[in-house]
């Protein structure tokens, strides 16, 4: 008998579209750096397109010996913090597994995470997640292109430490004015609406304000909070050196344990929330702060430069604050 | 908070915040941040065990001794470091101490070769080079300490020990030759890695593996 030249072609088009589909379905991104622990991003699709939603699913594992990473510890009120950002800096959003689904118990015994999001527009996005396991904090980051981006282009930066989002203005104190690589730097963020001091911030995942920072090609994330007088106490304490070293230890070990037992606690209702950050390198900085005026969380981007030392530089943080 | 020495605020800040997240999940502190994007360590390929190793170390040396500049002579030897710390990590996965032993032979030796070609380097790239090479010191021992927790308990302790003597006393070396503000500079970095240090020092007491 012989087969008609079409019917091949159907059966070829359809394995064809079978092994792409199956290539799109393994397509697990690995997370960066390396280390005891691996995190996998799968999407779905696995070509996201702007504008349209994309599944994130994601599995954390030990490196070694691949099993799931069990009793992940809630940090901020997530079990996993994941920060997506246009690497022009033109979108940014915090996003968890729990504001779209609570944990079933098959996600918790595989250590699964999944969310929905839709990317704003074609370009390159760099993901990274932040989860707490064996008291101490792991970044993974994925880079994913949306799209067909072409390179990566610069768009025009707003470096005015005073800017309108909204209904609200925003503005940033720095201290040193120009932050030193590697010295520390106060920020204050300060925030009004229609022209009168916000009062009214409630806490937002534990904390008054969360930042995410991002150096200008992408690397040396942070993410910081509000320096809060309870910090501020325990180093007080820390540097009262009439007491003796192991009781003062002590002490701040008790400290930490009434600290971390507390629920979070609102300290700035506004207007001024301060922030503590170290430019780990010279560069130029993009920081998304997330502050919650009535509840709601509101974001303001500033544009923060990083000089290197060299001497006779400034590297004083003149206090802003009144912690 | 007012009137006191930044850098030793800064000091308390970290010494205080790095406790507070050794005890506790308190996300985001802001002040040590500097290695979330550190390279990973590369595949190690041929480790000390094997037949083919001399081989291998041969054409280190053959490539190092080409080298033009000081520059190229410290890039070949940090990256031949890196190969080492590799090797030591498999080693001491693999229970093999004498062959970690001998791969931190090796790392050492390299050490010493890059200490000697900042040394060397002309005055206009001293500081450059000096910079890089502290930078790179501390990288190797913030990866090693991360990755002690995935090693065996039983032999980590005494194969790493070694490793991070080497590693810190060349840091010590290279740091002595810096300004006070280059130094502090540097401060945020080196107290990460040691709560790093302190980290593994305390997955030990515990037991603790992943």
């Amino acid at each position: 008998m012989i087969v008609p030249m079409r019917y091949w072609i159907v059966v070829i088009s359809a394995l064809v579209l079978l092994a792409a589909c199956a290539e799109d379905e393994d397509r697990r991104l690995e997370g960066r750096p390396g280390g005891p622990y691996r995190l996998t991003l799968q999407l779905d699709p696995g070509a996201p397109r702007p504008g349209e939603e994309t599944q994130f699913n994601f599995q954390l594992t030990h490196t070694q010996s691949g099993r799931p990473v069990r009793e992940l510890q809630l940090a901020h009120e997530r079990l996993m913090h994941h920060f997506i950002v246009n690497l022009d800096f033109s979108s940014f959003a915090h996003v968890h597994h729990e504001d779209f689904h609570p944990f079933t118990d098959s996600d918790r015994t595989e250590t699964r995470v999944r969310f929905p999001y839709r990317f704003p527009k074609a370009g390159h996005y760099r993901i990274v997640s932040e989860f707490a396991h064996q008291d101490r904090l792991w970044t993974k980051h994925f880079d994913i292109e949306v799209g067909a981006p072409g390179p990566v282009a610069s768009v025009p930066v707003d470096s005015a430490r005073a800017r309108r989002f909204g209904d609200y203005t925003a503005t940033l104190r720095v201290s040193p004015q120009t932050p030193v690589a590697g010295y520390e730097t106060e920020l204050v963020l300060e925030i009004q609406r229609d022209g009168a001091p916000v009062t009214d911030l409630e806490l937002y995942l534990g904390s008054e304000l969360h930042a995410a920072v991002w150096r200008d090609d992408g690397k040396y994330f942070g993410h910081l909070h509000s320096h809060t007088p309870r910090v501020a106490a325990i180093i007080e304490l820390a540097h009262d050196r009439g007491i003796e070293p192991a009781l003062r230890g002590a002490r701040i070990a008790e400290m930490l344990v009434q600290l971390m037992c507390l629920d979070a606690e609102l300290v700035f209702s506004g207007p001024t929330i301060p922030m503590r950050y170290v430019f780990p390198e010279p560069g130029r900085y993009h920081l998304f702060l997330q502050a919650a005026p009535k509840g709601e969380p509101e974001l303001f981007q500033f544009v923060v430069d990083a000089v290197p030392f060299v001497e006779g530089i400034d590297t004083t943080m003149h206090p802003l604050s009144d912690l | 908070m007012s009137g006191r020495r930044p850098l030793a605020n800064a000091r308390l800040a970290v010494f205080v915040l790095s406790l507070l997240a050794a005890v506790a999940a308190q996300a985001g502190h802001g002040l040590m941040n500097s290695f979330g994007d550190v390279e990973w360590l590369p595949d190690p390929g041929t480790t000390p065990d094997q037949l083919t190793y001399p081989l291998d170390r041969i054409g280190e040396r053959a490539e190092l001794a080409l080298a033009e500049s000081g520059e190229e002579a410290l890039s070949l030897c940090l990256e031949f470091a890196r190969e080492k710390l590799a090797e030591i990590s498999a080693m001491v996965r693999a229970g093999e101490g004498q062959a970690a032993a001998a791969a931190t032979a090796h790392y050492r030796g390299y050490l010493d070769r890059a200490a000697a070609a900042v040394e060397a380097s002309p005055g206009t790239e001293l500081s450059a080079l000096r910079h890089r090479y502290v930078n790179a010191l501390l990288e190797h021992v913030y990866i090693m300490s991360i990755d002690y927790m995935d090693m065996p308990l039983k032999i980590r302790e005494s194969a790493l020990a070694p490793l991070f003597a080497t590693a810190m006393a060349h840091f010590k070396a290279q740091r002595a030759a810096l300004s006070k503000g280059e130094k502090d500079a540097l401060f945020f970095k080196e107290e990460e890695i040691r709560w790093s240090l302190e980290m593994a020092k305390r997955a030990d007491e515990q037991g603790i593996k992943n």
